[in-house]
Protein backbone atom coordinates (compact mmCIF):
# COMPACT_ATOMS: atom_id res chain seq x y z
CA UNK A 1 0.00 0.00 0.00
CA UNK A 2 1.11 3.16 -1.11
CA UNK A 3 0.80 6.62 1.08
CA UNK A 4 -0.27 9.32 -1.46
CA UNK A 5 1.95 12.47 -1.27
CA UNK A 6 0.46 15.70 -0.09
CA UNK A 7 1.05 18.25 -2.66
CA UNK A 8 3.62 21.12 -1.57
CA UNK A 9 1.48 23.80 -1.17
CA UNK A 10 3.69 26.50 0.53
CA UNK A 11 6.63 26.34 -2.03
CA UNK A 12 4.27 26.14 -4.87
CA UNK A 13 3.73 28.91 -7.33
CA UNK A 14 0.51 30.52 -7.79
CA UNK A 15 0.22 29.14 -11.41
CA UNK A 16 0.78 25.42 -10.17
CA UNK A 17 -1.41 26.38 -7.29
CA UNK A 18 -4.16 27.74 -9.39
CA UNK A 19 -3.41 24.48 -11.94
CA UNK A 20 -4.23 22.37 -8.54
CA UNK A 21 -7.25 24.51 -8.07
CA UNK A 22 -8.66 23.78 -11.44
CA UNK A 23 -8.32 20.09 -10.82
CA UNK A 24 -10.83 20.56 -8.18
CA UNK A 25 -7.95 21.11 -5.46
CA UNK A 26 -10.00 23.04 -2.43
CA UNK A 27 -6.34 23.13 -0.64
CA UNK A 28 -4.36 24.53 -3.30
CA UNK A 29 -6.99 27.39 -3.73
CA UNK A 30 -6.96 27.88 0.53
CA UNK A 31 -3.04 28.38 0.07
CA UNK A 32 -4.34 31.36 -2.91
CA UNK A 33 -6.43 32.65 -0.41
CA UNK A 34 -4.22 32.91 2.26
CA UNK A 35 -1.34 34.43 0.38
CA UNK A 36 -3.91 37.25 -1.16
CA UNK A 37 -6.66 38.01 1.18
CA UNK A 38 -4.76 41.05 2.26
CA UNK A 39 -4.53 42.59 -1.03
CA UNK A 40 -8.01 41.40 -2.03
CA UNK A 41 -9.69 42.64 1.39
CA UNK A 42 -7.47 46.23 0.73
CA UNK A 43 -9.37 46.81 -2.27
CA UNK A 44 -12.54 45.85 -0.90
CA UNK A 45 -12.34 48.12 2.02
CA UNK A 46 -10.81 50.96 0.21
CA UNK A 47 -14.11 50.93 -1.97
CA UNK A 48 -16.90 50.40 0.80
CA UNK A 49 -14.80 51.91 3.86
CA UNK A 50 -16.92 49.33 5.78
CA UNK A 51 -15.46 46.13 7.63
CA UNK A 52 -17.89 44.51 7.71
CA UNK A 53 -18.67 44.77 3.75
CA UNK A 54 -15.45 44.33 2.72
CA UNK A 55 -15.33 41.02 4.60
CA UNK A 56 -18.32 40.11 2.84
CA UNK A 57 -17.57 41.32 -0.74
CA UNK A 58 -14.04 39.76 -0.52
CA UNK A 59 -15.43 36.75 0.43
CA UNK A 60 -17.88 36.98 -2.29
CA UNK A 61 -14.79 37.32 -4.74
CA UNK A 62 -12.87 34.29 -4.00
CA UNK A 63 -16.07 32.44 -4.13
CA UNK A 64 -16.99 33.99 -7.83
CA UNK A 65 -12.83 33.34 -8.14
CA UNK A 66 -13.33 29.57 -7.48
CA UNK A 67 -16.28 29.10 -9.83
CA UNK A 68 -14.82 31.20 -12.84
CA UNK A 69 -11.41 29.93 -12.64
CA UNK A 70 -11.43 27.78 -15.46
CA UNK A 71 -12.03 31.27 -17.33
CA UNK A 72 -8.43 32.16 -15.96
CA UNK A 73 -6.17 32.05 -18.73
CA UNK A 74 -3.06 33.31 -16.75
CA UNK A 75 -2.86 36.56 -19.36
CA UNK A 76 -2.23 38.30 -15.54
CA UNK A 77 -1.24 37.57 -12.26
CA UNK A 78 -3.55 35.87 -10.48
CA UNK A 79 -3.52 38.27 -7.98
CA UNK A 80 -4.36 41.28 -10.56
CA UNK A 81 -7.41 38.91 -11.30
CA UNK A 82 -8.94 38.38 -8.23
CA UNK A 83 -8.08 42.12 -8.03
CA UNK A 84 -10.30 42.75 -10.79
CA UNK A 85 -13.43 40.46 -9.40
CA UNK A 86 -13.10 42.16 -6.11
CA UNK A 87 -13.79 45.41 -7.31
CA UNK A 88 -16.47 44.23 -9.93
CA UNK A 89 -18.50 43.03 -6.71
CA UNK A 90 -18.11 45.92 -4.68
CA UNK A 91 -18.64 48.32 -7.71
CA UNK A 92 -22.07 46.12 -8.17
CA UNK A 93 -22.78 46.58 -5.03
CA UNK A 94 -22.33 50.26 -5.23
CA UNK A 95 -24.63 50.71 -7.87
CA UNK A 96 -27.33 48.65 -6.33
CA UNK A 97 -27.16 50.91 -3.24
CA UNK A 98 -27.03 53.74 -5.97
CA UNK A 99 -24.11 55.36 -3.58
CA UNK A 100 -22.25 56.40 -7.17
CA UNK A 101 -24.61 58.98 -8.43
CA UNK A 102 -23.85 62.62 -8.12
CA UNK A 103 -25.75 63.49 -4.75
CA UNK A 104 -23.11 65.05 -2.41
CA UNK A 105 -22.79 68.89 -2.80
CA UNK A 106 -19.07 67.99 -2.91
CA UNK A 107 -19.80 66.24 -6.88
CA UNK A 108 -22.05 68.70 -7.26
CA UNK A 109 -19.73 71.62 -7.06
CA UNK A 110 -17.41 69.30 -9.51
CA UNK A 111 -19.97 69.11 -11.59
CA UNK A 112 -20.39 72.85 -11.74
CA UNK A 113 -16.68 73.65 -11.94
CA UNK A 114 -16.27 74.03 -8.39
CA UNK A 115 -13.52 75.76 -6.43
CA UNK A 116 -11.68 72.88 -5.87
CA UNK A 117 -10.48 73.03 -9.65
CA UNK A 118 -9.35 76.65 -8.96
CA UNK A 119 -6.77 75.61 -5.97
CA UNK A 120 -2.97 75.35 -6.49
CA UNK A 121 -1.45 72.15 -7.52
CA UNK A 122 0.66 70.83 -4.38
CA UNK A 123 4.23 70.70 -6.02
CA UNK A 124 6.07 69.64 -2.99
CA UNK A 125 5.00 66.43 -1.45
CA UNK A 126 2.91 66.48 1.02
CA UNK A 127 4.21 63.29 2.89
CA UNK A 128 7.63 63.74 2.38
CA UNK A 129 9.15 62.57 5.69
CA UNK A 130 6.98 60.19 6.74
CA UNK A 131 7.27 56.54 7.05
CA UNK A 132 5.58 54.40 4.58
CA UNK A 133 3.13 52.86 6.92
CA UNK A 134 2.10 56.41 7.59
CA UNK A 135 1.92 57.82 4.50
CA UNK A 136 -0.49 55.12 3.58
CA UNK A 137 -2.44 55.72 6.48
CA UNK A 138 -2.58 59.51 5.61
CA UNK A 139 -4.01 58.61 2.37
CA UNK A 140 -6.15 56.02 3.21
CA UNK A 141 -7.87 58.93 5.46
CA UNK A 142 -7.53 61.62 2.66
CA UNK A 143 -9.19 58.57 0.50
CA UNK A 144 -11.95 58.14 3.00
CA UNK A 145 -13.05 61.71 2.39
CA UNK A 146 -13.72 61.51 -0.74
CA UNK A 147 -16.82 60.55 -2.26
CA UNK A 148 -16.90 56.58 -3.77
CA UNK A 149 -16.96 57.90 -7.25
CA UNK A 150 -13.82 59.62 -6.66
CA UNK A 151 -12.14 56.89 -5.33
CA UNK A 152 -13.03 54.68 -7.71
CA UNK A 153 -11.55 56.19 -10.41
CA UNK A 154 -8.51 57.27 -8.56
CA UNK A 155 -7.86 53.37 -7.23
CA UNK A 156 -8.89 51.85 -10.77
CA UNK A 157 -6.46 54.30 -12.41
CA UNK A 158 -3.71 54.76 -9.94
CA UNK A 159 -3.38 52.08 -8.00
CA UNK A 160 -4.88 49.28 -10.28
CA UNK A 161 -3.41 51.12 -13.58
CA UNK A 162 -5.57 50.98 -16.01
CA UNK A 163 -6.14 53.47 -18.89
CA UNK A 164 -9.03 55.69 -18.71
CA UNK A 165 -11.29 54.12 -21.52
CA UNK A 166 -10.94 50.95 -19.43
CA UNK A 167 -12.07 53.07 -16.15
CA UNK A 168 -14.98 54.67 -18.27
CA UNK A 169 -15.39 50.73 -19.31
CA UNK A 170 -15.83 49.36 -15.78
CA UNK A 171 -17.35 51.75 -13.94
CA UNK A 172 -20.02 52.77 -17.05
CA UNK A 173 -19.39 56.26 -17.63
CA UNK A 174 -17.74 58.71 -20.21
CA UNK A 175 -13.63 59.09 -20.49
CA UNK A 176 -14.74 62.77 -20.21
CA UNK A 177 -16.20 61.98 -16.71
CA UNK A 178 -13.35 60.01 -15.58
CA UNK A 179 -10.72 63.19 -16.51
CA UNK A 180 -13.21 65.27 -14.63
CA UNK A 181 -13.22 63.03 -11.25
CA UNK A 182 -9.73 62.67 -11.60
CA UNK A 183 -8.68 65.89 -11.48
CA UNK A 184 -11.24 66.57 -8.84
CA UNK A 185 -9.82 63.50 -6.70
CA UNK A 186 -6.10 64.73 -7.03
CA UNK A 187 -6.70 68.29 -6.14
CA UNK A 188 -8.85 67.24 -3.37
CA UNK A 189 -6.41 64.85 -2.23
CA UNK A 190 -3.44 66.87 -2.61
CA UNK A 191 -5.41 69.25 -0.39
CA UNK A 192 -5.96 66.79 2.21
CA UNK A 193 -2.73 65.87 2.74
CA UNK A 194 -1.21 68.93 2.36
CA UNK A 195 -3.28 69.91 5.42
CA UNK A 196 -2.25 67.08 7.00
CA UNK A 197 1.30 68.08 6.48
CA UNK A 198 0.20 71.56 8.02
CA UNK A 199 -0.97 69.87 10.99
CA UNK A 200 2.40 67.58 11.58
CA UNK A 201 4.30 71.12 11.74
CA UNK A 202 2.31 72.61 14.03
CA UNK B 1 -4.90 78.16 -17.23
CA UNK B 2 -7.73 79.23 -19.54
CA UNK B 3 -10.72 76.66 -19.09
CA UNK B 4 -10.93 73.56 -17.30
CA UNK B 5 -10.91 71.59 -20.92
CA UNK B 6 -7.59 72.64 -21.07
CA UNK B 7 -6.69 71.60 -17.86
CA UNK B 8 -8.06 67.91 -18.53
CA UNK B 9 -5.98 67.71 -21.16
CA UNK B 10 -3.08 68.57 -19.81
CA UNK B 11 -3.87 66.00 -17.09
CA UNK B 12 -4.39 63.47 -19.89
CA UNK B 13 -1.13 64.45 -21.19
CA UNK B 14 0.83 64.14 -17.70
CA UNK B 15 -0.92 60.48 -17.49
CA UNK B 16 0.11 59.57 -20.85
CA UNK B 17 -3.49 58.87 -21.78
CA UNK B 18 -3.58 62.10 -24.27
CA UNK B 19 -4.25 59.36 -27.60
CA UNK B 20 -7.22 58.10 -25.95
CA UNK B 21 -8.74 61.62 -26.45
CA UNK B 22 -10.62 62.60 -29.75
CA UNK B 23 -7.60 65.64 -30.63
CA UNK B 24 -7.09 67.13 -34.22
CA UNK B 25 -3.00 66.79 -34.43
CA UNK B 26 -2.89 70.71 -34.19
CA UNK B 27 -4.71 70.44 -30.35
CA UNK B 28 -2.73 67.38 -29.72
CA UNK B 29 0.37 69.61 -30.43
CA UNK B 30 -0.63 72.69 -29.06
CA UNK B 31 -1.17 70.86 -25.95
CA UNK B 32 2.23 69.19 -25.50
CA UNK B 33 4.28 72.33 -26.73
CA UNK B 34 1.81 74.13 -23.46
CA UNK B 35 2.75 71.19 -21.23
CA UNK B 36 6.52 71.55 -21.71
CA UNK B 37 6.85 75.17 -22.49
CA UNK B 38 4.20 77.30 -20.12
CA UNK B 39 4.68 77.89 -17.10
CA UNK B 40 1.26 77.11 -15.77
CA UNK B 41 0.96 74.24 -17.51
CA UNK B 42 3.82 72.85 -16.35
CA UNK B 43 3.49 73.19 -12.72
CA UNK B 44 0.02 71.81 -13.20
CA UNK B 45 1.74 68.89 -14.81
CA UNK B 46 4.30 68.72 -12.09
CA UNK B 47 1.64 68.60 -9.76
CA UNK B 48 -0.56 66.20 -11.27
CA UNK B 49 2.50 63.84 -11.30
CA UNK B 50 3.77 64.33 -7.73
CA UNK B 51 0.46 63.09 -6.55
CA UNK B 52 0.04 60.38 -8.58
CA UNK B 53 3.25 59.14 -7.66
CA UNK B 54 2.85 59.31 -4.25
CA UNK B 55 -0.14 57.49 -4.85
CA UNK B 56 0.93 54.70 -6.53
CA UNK B 57 4.25 54.13 -4.15
CA UNK B 58 1.16 54.07 -0.84
CA UNK B 59 -1.61 52.23 -1.74
CA UNK B 60 -3.57 52.03 1.69
CA UNK B 61 -2.96 48.34 2.66
CA UNK B 62 -5.26 46.15 5.27
CA UNK B 63 -5.28 43.15 6.96
CA UNK B 64 -7.96 40.81 7.01
CA UNK B 65 -9.77 40.72 10.63
CA UNK B 66 -10.10 36.84 11.06
CA UNK B 67 -7.86 34.19 11.39
CA UNK B 68 -6.87 32.39 8.02
CA UNK B 69 -8.81 29.17 9.23
CA UNK B 70 -12.26 31.37 10.03
CA UNK B 71 -11.67 33.23 7.29
CA UNK B 72 -11.57 30.31 4.71
CA UNK B 73 -14.14 28.11 6.53
CA UNK B 74 -16.58 31.11 5.44
CA UNK B 75 -15.79 31.15 1.60
CA UNK B 76 -15.80 27.32 1.48
CA UNK B 77 -18.85 27.19 3.14
CA UNK B 78 -20.21 29.66 -0.04
CA UNK B 79 -18.92 28.11 -2.55
CA UNK B 80 -20.37 24.25 -0.99
CA UNK B 81 -23.76 26.40 -0.57
CA UNK B 82 -23.43 27.66 -4.36
CA UNK B 83 -22.48 24.05 -5.69
CA UNK B 84 -25.26 22.48 -3.67
CA UNK B 85 -27.65 25.05 -5.20
CA UNK B 86 -26.69 24.49 -9.02
CA UNK B 87 -27.12 20.91 -8.21
CA UNK B 88 -30.60 21.30 -7.16
CA UNK B 89 -30.82 24.10 -10.03
CA UNK B 90 -29.87 20.98 -12.67
CA UNK B 91 -32.70 18.35 -12.10
CA UNK B 92 -35.41 21.27 -11.94
CA UNK B 93 -34.33 21.97 -15.41
CA UNK B 94 -34.59 18.51 -16.51
CA UNK B 95 -37.98 18.05 -14.63
CA UNK B 96 -39.29 21.16 -16.56
CA UNK B 97 -38.56 19.35 -19.66
CA UNK B 98 -40.07 16.60 -18.32
CA UNK B 99 -43.38 17.99 -17.59
CA UNK B 100 -43.53 18.87 -20.96
CA UNK B 101 -42.92 15.57 -22.57
CA UNK B 102 -45.71 13.86 -20.18
CA UNK B 103 -49.12 15.92 -21.76
CA UNK B 104 -47.30 16.18 -25.52
CA UNK B 105 -46.96 11.91 -25.20
CA UNK B 106 -50.29 11.44 -23.61
CA UNK B 107 -51.76 13.67 -26.24
CA UNK B 108 -50.12 11.81 -28.90
CA UNK B 109 -51.60 8.72 -27.01
CA UNK B 110 -54.81 9.85 -27.46
CA UNK B 111 -54.28 10.87 -31.38
CA UNK B 112 -53.14 7.41 -32.17
CA UNK B 113 -55.83 6.09 -30.09
CA UNK B 114 -58.51 8.14 -32.24
CA UNK B 115 -57.16 7.06 -35.34
CA UNK B 116 -56.88 3.26 -34.53
CA UNK B 117 -60.63 3.58 -33.72
CA UNK B 118 -61.50 5.04 -36.94
CA UNK B 119 -59.39 2.61 -39.06
CA UNK B 120 -61.03 -0.26 -37.06
CA UNK B 121 -64.53 1.06 -37.28
CA UNK B 122 -63.98 1.16 -40.97
CA UNK B 123 -63.00 -2.28 -41.51
CA UNK B 124 -66.43 -3.48 -39.94
CA UNK B 125 -64.87 -4.39 -35.92
CA UNK B 126 -67.55 -6.11 -33.62
CA UNK B 127 -69.13 -3.99 -31.70
CA UNK B 128 -68.40 -3.84 -27.20
CA UNK B 129 -64.98 -2.62 -25.22
CA UNK B 130 -62.41 -3.66 -27.61
CA UNK B 131 -58.45 -3.13 -26.86
CA UNK B 132 -57.97 -1.58 -30.12
CA UNK B 133 -54.21 0.08 -29.84
CA UNK B 134 -51.19 0.49 -27.96
CA UNK B 135 -48.48 2.61 -28.79
CA UNK B 136 -44.68 2.58 -27.35
CA UNK B 137 -45.40 5.27 -24.68
CA UNK B 138 -47.44 2.98 -22.91
CA UNK B 139 -50.98 4.16 -23.47
CA UNK B 140 -53.93 2.09 -24.89
CA UNK B 141 -57.09 2.34 -25.97
CA UNK B 142 -60.65 1.08 -25.69
CA UNK B 143 -63.59 1.64 -27.30
CA UNK B 144 -67.19 0.87 -26.68
CA UNK B 145 -69.11 1.33 -29.77
CA UNK B 146 -72.39 0.42 -28.24
CA UNK B 147 -71.74 2.93 -25.28
CA UNK B 148 -70.44 5.45 -27.72
CA UNK B 149 -67.17 5.45 -25.23
CA UNK B 150 -63.87 5.87 -25.70
CA UNK B 151 -60.99 5.06 -22.71
CA UNK B 152 -57.61 6.02 -23.30
CA UNK B 153 -55.07 4.40 -20.57
CA UNK B 154 -52.03 6.20 -20.04
CA UNK B 155 -49.36 3.87 -18.26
Amino acid sequence: MTATLRPDYLSADDVQLVAWSKGGDTDAFEQLVHRHRDKIYARAMIMMRNEDEAMDFSQEAWVKGWQRLHQFQGDSSFATWMTRIVINVCLDELRKKKRMRAESIEEMDEESGGVERQMPVQLTNPTEGLESTEVRKRIDEALGKLSEAHRTVIMLHEFEGLEYKDVAKRVGISIGTVMSRLFYARRRLASLLQGLKRERIQ
Amino acid sequence: MKTNELKLELQAWADGQLDQLDLTPVRRAEIERLATSDPAARELVAGLRAMSTVLKANPPEYTVPAARDFYWSQIQRRIDAAARSESRVAPAAGGGWLRWLLPVGGLAAVAIGLALVRGEKSLGQPEGLADVGSDESGAVVFRSESEGVTICWLD
